[in-house]
């Protein structure tokens, strides 16, 4: 199974779908509550990450046997620095962000933790790739 | 606790309409989104400023069973329907985010780090 979700660089009123949508269709699908928990975190920070930081980006969702893997593709910034990015507490939020409670610095980190594996291309200027997997 | 106890000793103003008079037995207190959405744990009372729409995505995807708004914090109609929409309730106080916390506390609500 697949889905593919389109996410517009600064519309904060729509983010969240991609995560709830998937949330519902995992919890009808009858998985654990604790591997339903790991995605929706995941996906959450995924789109909150395309919202904040790049103009737009997809968000394609699959489910194979024993896995989920999410990749999220954005046209956008990029990330110069990757280390400092999975830090915990490193945000480059602007204010308005910050004021909306977004930007503690806790999105990489966040899927970091709740993911069994995680991959970033980035490419400044142009966009960046974000790959994870959640075992089942 | 129960909601029932918890509006009458905060005077919160539910603003959800009908609610399930359940047992609350987690709080978390948190302005920042990120945060609830990393260590908030499930079926809790969720203490904040933040009444904008993003709060309830939060919730609904934490399994936040109840917002409490401080500091007398309203939420916009749209923000409202979409609780309403996802079984969230919501509730506006005047008290800070430390009484309501303290009150919760005392009534036997814990904290949990998840």
């Amino acid at each position: 199974m697949d889905k593919t979700y389109h996410i517009e660089g600064g519309n904060f009123s729509e983010a969240g779908f991609a995560s709830s949508d998937v949330k519902k269709l995992l919890k009808k699908l009858g998985l654990p509550t604790n591997i339903i928990k790991k995605a929706a975190i995941a996906m959450y920070e995924a789109e909150i990450n395309v919202v904040a930081h790049a103009y737009r980006g997809d968000m394609e969702f699959k489910i194979i046997p024993g896995q989920i893997l999410v990749t999220v593709q954005d046209e956008g910034p990029g990330i110069p620095d990757l280390e400092l990015a999975f830090t915990e507490g490193f945000s480059t939020a602007s204010s308005k962000v910050r004021e909306m409670g977004f930007g503690a610095g806790m999105g990489l980190p966040n899927i970091k933790r709740n993911t069994d594996d995680i991959s970033v291309e980035t490419e400044v200027g142009k966009g960046t790739r974000l790959s994870f997997v959640i075992n089942i | 606790m129960k909601i029932s106890e918890i509006i009458e000793k905060i005077k919160l103003n539910i603003l959800t309409g009908d609610y399930e008079d359940s047992e609350v037995i987690f709080g978390y207190v948190s302005d920042m989104l990120s945060d609830v959405m990393g260590h908030a744990p499930s079926e809790s009372a969720l203490i904040t400023i933040l009444a904008h729409e993003n709060v309830i995505a939060v919730a609904m995807l934490r399994d936040i069973s109840i917002i409490i708004l401080v500091n007398n914090r309203k939420p916009d109609q749209k923000t409202i329907e979409k609780a309403v929409e996802e079984g969230i309730i919501i509730g506006s106080t005047e008290l800070s985010a430390f009484e309501v916390s303290g009150i919760l506390y005392n009534g036997g609500v814990s904290g949990k780090y998840e």
